[in-house]
């Protein structure tokens, strides 16, 4: 059984300013360090090398197959090449079914056989020349893979599904242009279509139980999706701001961006305490707030007392959006320790 | 995460705290994990100063008053006397505002003093040079910000290869010198860690070690492209200097070096015998490594760290090791000039070996 170490998870900044303080040698703090688990014993040493040995060896052979397969593609008959790709995926996936989806390594084998299914899709999609737009392959792909996904509850196997998931709807409505998209502004539509889904995404994974991930893997997904909502109707009201002379889809992707960040705001300071969420949003007001005070500066003349005064405002909003968000740091981190000494 | 209250309990099991302490020692456990703003925050006041010294030094720039180079300097000065001294008067306070604007103010300042410089003496470079290591310790002695500290670092590095190069030393060497001692007090100052982070060296040491791996992580990355690129190196009367390869193959020793005093310092506090099968394993696989990737000494430099890492417990190094071993490795087989056939062969039997290895590691572990 391979146990990865525990000494990660210790926090030392406190045993060292408690050193310094008191004071205590560095003997002791070592001693200390030892007894509390802050440094691998030979055990931990035992797991890591082992996980570092087999995660590189791994790495390294699979990198040499593919290397092997890419000197030979060409030489390869058509169902040659279907039987190594197909033969890939019932490796892999036996390989995760025999490890078991609660450890990282079958996580991984069940990943690598979703990959390794997109490339079968799409080495159909060019021997047979079938004409098919690309978001046939995208959408096909994520609904092959889906039982995959829900199974492993796997942080990068979700993102590589909502990556597809994204990419079949958005190429769909480029490419067929249903009758129920404007062709003027097509650009918002298309951004509003993204939003839903990710929103979507977001919200069914914060507040039910429909996904599940492995919670020692952090929160790492959820954080990305709303980095990449932010991001998106970020440019909305900076577009605005810009250039007022804009359409329906705007307005309503600027009312949702107002209705993000008040969203984001209450459910992670009152339900579920995530400071990363905050820093997003407080970033995206900066941006908003900054481009407004340039452009509002800078509109009707030039002067160079604009550039200190611009400085003088991005300290004030940082220094702001720092205080704001350390608050709620402490708060939390004073509940936390609360609640585990109690 | 670790209970406060295992840290004090074993203290006072092992008497080195009075009962009566407990309560002092809680305090300070708790205000030690509510002061440590998280690295995101940090990030954001940093990208807030940069950006707003930026747009500073080009108001400076557009003011046309000062539109000469010794007004830059003038200018740099008064502006970096006046953040130091603030800064030191500040000492105790939490004020992120004033903090944020003192490392704006105190980044325009030295970018004012420093062009100015550069400008005033730019066939003097050795001038520049000594301000920039002056200014350099100035900022690691005195000021309190750790973003301060660790680019003053960064520039006494900087600085001290410039001046040595104007000096006389050639490239070659000078590279050698300022890759390798940095590694190796890198190393032995992680392997050190509570003689630094705790006591009189806290608020110096931790801005330094941290500066020092990033410089050693990314200065020997920044080397192989040079020695790609370079290959008649000069020194400063422009003559060539034969045997370079001499040097490149100094540096792979250098390496193997650290390499081993790191497993030795490891296998010491485990108690495990460098004579030992173990022991005597682990230096012949490190030797074997330092001799196959002695001309991508990154890659060293990335193990070298992540050994460290596990064995500090340092959730910032692991992962950037970890990222920084595999971009590495993944570079040096693309740049390898082989066949893929040949890539191919080398890649999966590397891989098979690790394998092994992992198989081996892990029963040896079970047997014990």
């Amino acid at each position: 059984m391979i146990s990865l170490p525990k000494n990660l998870s210790v926090d030392k900044s406190g045993l060292f300013q408690l050193a310094s303080e008191l004071p205590l040698s560095r003997k002791v703090v070592e001693s200390t360090l030892e007894s509390i688990g802050g440094l691998p014993d030979r055990e931990d040493w035992h797991g890591w090398l082992t996980v570092i040995l087999y995660g590189l060896g791994t790495a390294l052979f699979l990198a040499g197959v593919i290397f092997f397969f890419a000197y030979n593609w060409e030489q390869l008959e058509r169902f040659e090449r279907f039987a190594l790709l197909g033969l890939g995926v019932v490796i892999s996936a036996t390989a995760a079914y025999w490890l078991g989806l609660e450890k990282l390594s079958g996580k991984l084998w069940l990943t690598t056989a979703s990959i390794i299914t997109g490339v079968l899709l799409a080495t159909f999609g060019m021997v047979y020349q079938t004409g098919a737009d690309s978001y046939v392959l995208f959408y096909s792909w994520a609904a092959l893979i889906a039982p995959w996904v829900i199974a492993a509850r796997f942080q990068p196997l979700w993102l590589i599904w909502l990556v597809l998931v994204n990419m079949a709807v958005l190429r769909w409505a480029y490419i067929v242009k249903p009758s129920f998209l404007d062709p003027e502004n097509f650009l918002h539509q298309l951004m509003l279509l993204g939003f839903v889904i990710n929103a979507v995404m977001l919200l069914v994974r914060e507040t039910t139980s429909l996904i599940h991930l492995d919670p020692a893997t952090g929160r790492w997904l959820p954080r990305i999706i709303a980095a990449s909502l932010l991001a998106g109707l970020t440019a909305i009201p900076v577009e605005g701001i810009i250039d007022d002379d804009q359409g329906f889809a705007w307005s309503i992707l600027l009312g949702l961006y107002f209705i993000t960040l008040v969203s984001i705001g209450y459910f992670y300071v009152n339900k579920r305490h995530d400071l990363v969420m905050l820093t997003l949003a407080m970033i995206s007001i900066m941006v908003v707030l900054t481009v407004g005070v340039i452009h509002t500066l800078f509109e009707n003349s030039f002067d160079d007392g604009m550039f200190f005064i611009t400085g003088i405002i991005i300290i004030l909003e940082t220094a702001a959006a720092a205080a704001i968000l350390m608050h709620f740091y402490k708060k939390w981190k004073v509940e936390e320790e609360y609640n585990e000494l109690s | 995460m670790s209970y406060r209250s295992d840290i004090i309990d074993v203290l006072i099991e092992e008497k080195h705290l009075e009962l009566s302490e407990k309560d002092h020692a809680f305090d300070v456990l708790n205000q030690t994990s509510t002061s440590n703003s998280p690295w995101y925050i940090q990030l954001l006041i940093g990208g807030g100063a940069w950006l707003a010294s930026l747009l500073f030094m080009i108001f400076i720039g557009f003011t046309g008053v000062f539109n000469d180079q010794v007004s830059y300097i003038i200018l740099g000065a008064v502006i970096v006397v006046i953040t130091l001294a603030l800064s030191m008067l500040t000492h105790r306070s939490s004020s992120l505002f004033l903090e944020q604007v003192l490392l704006a103010a105190s980044l325009t300042g030295h970018g004012s003093l420093i062009l100015g410089l550069a400008g005033q003496y730019t066939e003097q470079t050795i001038i520049i040079a000594t301000a920039v290591i002056f200014l350099s310790t100035i900022n690691i002695l005195l000021y309190k910000s750790l973003f301060h500290k660790l680019l003053a670092t960064w520039g006494f590095l900087l600085g001290s290869a410039i001046f040595m190069y104007e000096l006389g030393f050639a490239q070659l060497p000078l590279m050698v010198f300022f890759l390798l001692i940095p590694s190796a007090l890198m190393a032995w100052m992680w392997m050190n860690e509570s003689r630094f982070v705790v006591g009189k060296w806290a608020e110096i040491g931790k801005p330094i070690l941290y500066a020092l791996t990033l410089y050693v992580l990314y200065g020997a990355r920044i080397s192989e492209q040079l020695s790609w690129i370079v290959h008649d190196f000069l020194n400063r009367d422009g003559d060539a200097i034969v045997n370079a390869a001499l040097y490149i193959k100094a540096l792979g020793v250098g390496y193997f070096i650290i390499l081993a005093y790191v497993i030795s310092a490891i296998l010491k506090r485990l108690k495990v015998s460098l004579i030992s099968f173990l022991g005597v394993g682990l230096i012949l696989v490190s030797a074997f490594l330092s001799a196959a990737f002695y001309q991508s000494s990154s890659i060293l430099v990335a193990l070298i760290l992540l050994l460290i890492g596990i064995e500090r417990g340092n959730k910032i190094l692991v992962p950037l090791a970890v990222i920084s071993l595999v971009a590495f490795y993944s570079e040096y087989y693309y740049n390898l000039d082989l066949t893929l056939m040949k890539k191919s062969i080398v890649l999966a039997s590397s891989g098979l070996v690790l394998l092994l290895a992992g198989w081996l590691t892990n029963r040896l572990g079970e047997r014990t």
